[in-house]
């Protein structure tokens, strides 16, 4: 007999309120850099699979949310070097292989501006439900890495 | 802001615990080193500036963004 599973409810200023089984949470021991104390949050996928985009959004603060987006599909090449001090600092080798995440950034009057941070990519260990953000020192990864070129924007004319 | 002038190795305490040395200076660049108990976290300034403005993406349409952005990978 499996006890009935504990549901969450909380309330996102973006996704309104929100009924996630607690298992789906996702702990952040270390926090999100700038939040050091908001630490439980769920990944939400409001396309079901259709977008390039993740929201992490957090439990207890309405307010918080991040895009997130699979590196691979804008940088190729993008990954991780194992000696980076920070990957140590998580004990990764005594991890299973996390999944891999960039925190994308839309800045509000000029949305066609949007980058990706990998300089400090989310990993994401799925069968403990943990994420940790790391900072990358010794790839000289760009912090803001546009997504979009000025070429990607005119009025969509053939080159 | 407290504002002090410092030269190459020397150093700062800010604290009992975090030591700060000025390693080396090169036209506008100078690299220094920290010392710090391992809870204080230390970030680039404009990291933290980053992921505050990512912290509360705007209300615009990521479904547009989106098209722009498959349209482009398609081209590649």
């Amino acid at each position: 007999m499996s006890e009935p599973e504990t549901t969450l409810r909380f309330h996102s200023s973006r996704f309104g309120d929100l009924e996630i089984p607690e298992s789906k949470t996702i702990q952040a021991p270390e926090g999100i850099i700038g939040f050091p104390d908001i630490t439980r949050y769920v990944l939400l996928d409001p396309s079901a699979g259709q977008s390039l985009f993740l929201w992490l959004q957090a439990v207890d603060d309405p307010n918080l949310a991040f895009i997130l987006a699979n590196p691979l599909d804008f940088i190729p090449g993008y990954t991780l070097e194992t000696s980076e001090p920070d990957l140590m600092r998580i004990n990764i080798s005594e991890k299973s292989h996390p999944a891999l995440f960039v925190i994308v950034t839309v800045p509000q009057n000029d949305p066609d501006k949007i980058s990706a941070n990998l300089l400090a990519p989310i990993l994401y260990f799925e069968d403990e439900n943990s994420i940790y953000q790391v900072v990358l020192e010794s790839g000289n990864w760009p912090l803001r890495q546009p997504l979009l070129a000025e070429d990607d924007l005119g009025s969509g004319g053939v080159q | 802001m407290l504002v002090l002038s410092r030269k190459k190795d020397e150093k700062l305490i800010i604290g009992d615990n975090i030591e700060i040395t000025i390693v080396d200076v090169k036209g506008e660049t100078v690299k220094i080193g920290i010392n710090a108990p391992t809870e204080i976290k230390i970030y680039r300034g404009e990291l933290l500036d980053a992921m505050r403005e990512a912290a509360t993406p705007p209300e615009v349409d990521l479904g547009e963004l989106e098209s722009k952005l498959k349209k482009k990978k398609d081209i590649e």
